[in-house]
């Protein structure tokens, strides 16, 4: 008896399971995957109860975001990869808008006019710019904590290296020495970035981004610019590392 | 072929896209579960001792030693450059997900 005889002897009962099943899974998927970009809904503009239910869930996913940062910050910190008065400032910024979100908070759930309950849930958005601005500009300072902390490692690695390579046999010598070179005009390269990035910081702010965009933009895109050559440099001068270490393995 | 038997088959057909959808979804719920997985950070911590040149070092002893440790150096900075990585990634989710406070308010 083959596959297609046996088909037709299935018992009904179980096609209509699964019929059931995908229409089930149909419904249940989208709601669960995107419960986070459909809580939008329309409030009717006297229903100050709805504003403050929309409101509350806007504020728990803005607390939620900061929570999982703060989370970050503190394992880098444990991986000794930002020092505590990098992380402390991080944490700092968290705070204040975790603390800002939760006086907000008291001032929704108190509300009991609808025009000031919506006000209320419209300052989520406009004052916080958790995640417009918030969460975009701390990651990237994460990012640059780590990035000039790694280079710090990274250059202290220097004589060592030298060392390695002078002990090396005089045929390697040439390719160790185009290497290692490589290794340090990288780390200058990132160097030369890390203030044109931390210049940038005070100007990404909700105030800016709500007035003054253009501002805004151009400061973002040259800390991105600052940080994509920071990143590729650092890379570079690990794999010229790795090479020089490679080289020398070999032997 | 009666009619019961046409109908038959036609929800054995439908039973086989079924599963099949099933399976792709299955697939891709696969997929995305390792590809957050990916971002999970990495323990591995820089070794605060920094690596110190042998001053007198000419002997092959004395070399093979400067080599081992530039090994080991090796292995803790492609590490933390992993982690580097991932700070990197981390910057990249903020991104996506800035579009947030462009929602449609109530």
């Amino acid at each position: 008896m083959n596959l297609f005889t046996c088909l037709p002897h299935i018992p009904r009962r179980f096609a209509t399971f699964a019929i059931l099943s995908i229409v089930a899974l149909g419904i249940l998927v989208p709601t669960t995957a995107f419960a986070a970009t459909t809580s939008t809904q329309k409030c009717a503009p006297t229903d100050t109860q709805c504003f403050i239910t929309v409101g509350n869930q806007f504020i728990a996913i803005r607390q939620t975001a900061l929570i999982t940062l703060s989370g970050k910050i503190t394992t880098r910190e444990n991986q000794h990869l930002i020092s505590s008065d990098q992380s402390n400032v991080l944490q700092s910024d968290i705070g204040t808008n975790q603390s800002g979100l939760a006086s907000l908070k008291s001032k929704l759930d108190a509300e009991t006019n609808p025009q000031a309950a919506r006000q209320d849930v419209v300052n989520i958005f406009f004052q916080f710019r958790i995640f417009a601005v918030v969460l975009p500009r701390d990651y990237r300072r994460l990012y640059l904590d780590v990035a000039v902390n790694v280079d710090s490692k990274l250059r202290s690695l220097g004589p060592g290296v030298q060392q390695a390579i002078n002990n090396a046999p005089a045929g390697e010598q040439a390719q160790l020495n185009t290497l290692f070179n490589d290794y340090k005009n990288q780390l200058s390269t990132a160097e030369s970035q890390f203030d044109v990035a931390q210049t940038a910081f005070p100007a990404l702010t909700p105030a800016n981004f709500n007035y003054n965009r253009s501002t805004y933009q151009s400061t973002l895109s040259s800390l991105d610019a600052a940080e994509h050559t920071i990143h590729t440099a650092l890379k570079q001068a690990g794999s010229d590392l790795h090479q020089i270490a490679q080289i020398l393995k070999g032997k | 072929m009666t009619l019961k038997t046409q109908l038959r088959q036609r929800s054995i057909w439908l039973l086989l896209l079924i599963v099949l959808a099933l399976s792709l979804s299955l697939v891709a719920c696969g997929q995305q579960v390792n590809a957050s997985g990916t971002n999970a950070p990495n323990n591995n911590t820089f070794s605060q001792q920094q690596y110190q040149p042998n001053q007198t070092a000419h002997s092959s002893n004395a070399n093979a030693s400067t080599k081992t440790k530039l090994q080991s150096t090796d292995q803790q900075v492609q590490s933390i450059l992993s982690q580097l990585e991932g700070a990197r990634n981390d910057v990249n989710s903020s991104n996506a997900g800035s579009s947030q406070d462009n929602a449609q308010q109530p």
